[in-house]
């Protein structure tokens, strides 16, 4: 089995696209998944509960230090940039928010490209910022594949925009393509 | 700003011998520091002081002036007043009254201070109870660099409209206003607040071990040293503490792995507060 990470960020209008992708996904999927979501820093219990209803996989918010094992869900806790390690563990940290975001995904993005290289497939899904347009560079730059939601699709077109502004994308995806190439890896 | 930060390039023999430069002008030790976290504090040093790359920062280095702004520049901020205002209300309403029935005076270590938010946060819930001179504080910085008494609690004004929310949540019923005054460009803490505040230098490698805490606050400080300086400092505080006494980490963060993780008991799964186990 060839390694892979799947990296996916998102913010405004990303909720309901990253609860279908995962009620899609078979229970047995190969690969761990990191979700980078802006979301409100106060509520640090039901976003989980939330995504973990249909999901066939388990979604966990990571503990500072825990590895990252495969066919894993793993969304990033509230108030903290998630960060990859060399180590292949999370590495969680409280600085200052990154495009106004802690969680920041171009951090997750950046520090998961770093270490993963070219088994990283970063999607980016729809928001109201740029945060990620970065991260998904450097996910193309170290040879991983990069998919953005299509714009089309997008309650907000900001963020996909954004990274496809940044970087030549591999592919614009809508959700139902998205599932299926997650299910074709 | 994140791409100016990000295209600096530092590897892992650039650590390597920026470790052993601090080691061997400065007596700092560096080499237990969470990488990733690491690398990025030195590449928003670079970026901050516009050096471009990592052989200036070496270069600069060189200079002890330069040293003391290197440390102030790398420091880890904690970036929030009552920062997750559910763990400070526990602390009001069932941490401290337990240790004040047991204990007469309180005995606080705040190791790696940074930006004194957890002291503030501290000394206010420490007044609005009437029990501000029960409470010795006890905070502690690796170097002497990082305790600048003229800069603690002066803080920018973006950081008032988050303090203020938190504190709200913390206490709707308070009023933050009275705790600090505006300055030109900022705000900064009032100076009474500081009246049970020891500041002194800690390094959990060199210095001796400390005794006799009832109340330990170290949260979101085990994030930034790698899992062998985690380890040390859990087994250091479990020393610290004395029986019954409290230790407080992040609420991501966890003692489970460490060596001495069974001298504590997990009473408060949330907001991550361990209680010292006899022994």
């Amino acid at each position: 089995m060839r390694e892979k990470i799947i990296i996916i960020g998102g913010s405004a209008g990303s909720f309901q696209i990253v609860t279908t992708i995962l009620s899609k996904l078979p229970k047995d999927f190969k690969y761990p998944i990191l979700l980078a979501l802006h979301r409100l820093k106060h509520v640090r219990h039901g976003f989980v509960e939330a995504l973990s209803l249909k999901s066939g996989l388990p979604v966990v918010e990571p503990l500072d230090k825990e590895n990252i094992r495969p066919g894993k869900v793993y969304l990033a806790p509230a108030n903290y940039h998630m960060y990859v390690e060399l180590t292949k563990t999370f590495a969680l940290s409280t600085e200052e928010p990154v495009n106004h975001s802690r969680p920041g995904i171009d951090l997750t993005f950046i520090t998961g490209a770093y270490v993963y290289k070219e088994k990283v497939v970063g999607i980016i899904l729809s928001g109201a910022n740029k945060d990620g347009a970065y991260g998904l560079k450097k996910v193309k730059d170290f040879g991983g594949i990069t998919i953005v939601q299509d714009p089309k699709e997008c309650q907000i077109t900001t963020m996909p925009v954004a990274a496809m502004e940044a970087t030549p994308v591999d592919h614009v995806m809508s959700t139902e393509q998205i599932i299926q190439y997650l299910n074709s890896l | 700003m994140i791409n100016n930060i990000d295209e600096i390039n530092i590897g892992v023999t650039d650590i390597r011998r920026i470790a052993e430069l601090l080691k061997s002008n400065y007596n700092l030790e560096i080499n237990n520091y969470a990488l990733t976290s690491m690398k990025r504090r030195l590449k928003k040093c670079i970026s901050i002081n516009e050096l471009g790359n990592f052989e200036n920062l070496m270069k600069k280095l060189e200079s002890p002036e330069f040293f003391t702004k290197f440390m102030n520049d790398t420091s880890i901020e904690v970036t929030e007043m009552f920062r997750d205002p559910a763990f400070w209300r526990e602390l009001k309403t069932q941490i401290i009254p337990d240790l004040l029935k047991k204990f007469n005076t309180i005995n606080v270590w705040i190791p790696d201070f940074s930006s004194a938010d957890e002291i503030y946060s501290l000394a206010i819930l420490a007044l609005e109870d009437g029990y501000h001179s029960k409470i010795n504080i006890h905070a502690t910085a690796v170097h002497q660099s990082l305790i600048r008494p003229s800069e603690i609690g002066l803080y920018q004004m973006k950081k008032l409209e988050v303090s203020e929310a938190n504190y709200k949540r913390f206490n709707d019923k308070g009023d933050y206003n009275q705790y600090y005054t505006l300055e030109k460009f900022g705000f900064k803490m009032n100076s009474n607040l500081l009246s049970e505040v020891k500041f002194s230098t800690f390094d959990i490698v060199k210095d001796e071990m400390p005794c006799n805490y009832h109340l330990i606050i170290a949260r979101n400080q085990l994030l930034y040293f790698n899992s062998n300086m985690h380890d040390n400092c859990v087994t250091l505080f479990s020393k610290a503490l004395v029986k019954d006494g409290y230790l407080a980490i992040g609420t991501q963060e966890t003692i489970e792995f460490c060596r001495d993780s069974k001298k504590f008991t997990l009473i408060n799964p949330m907001e991550k507060i361990y209680k010292k186990n006899f022994i």
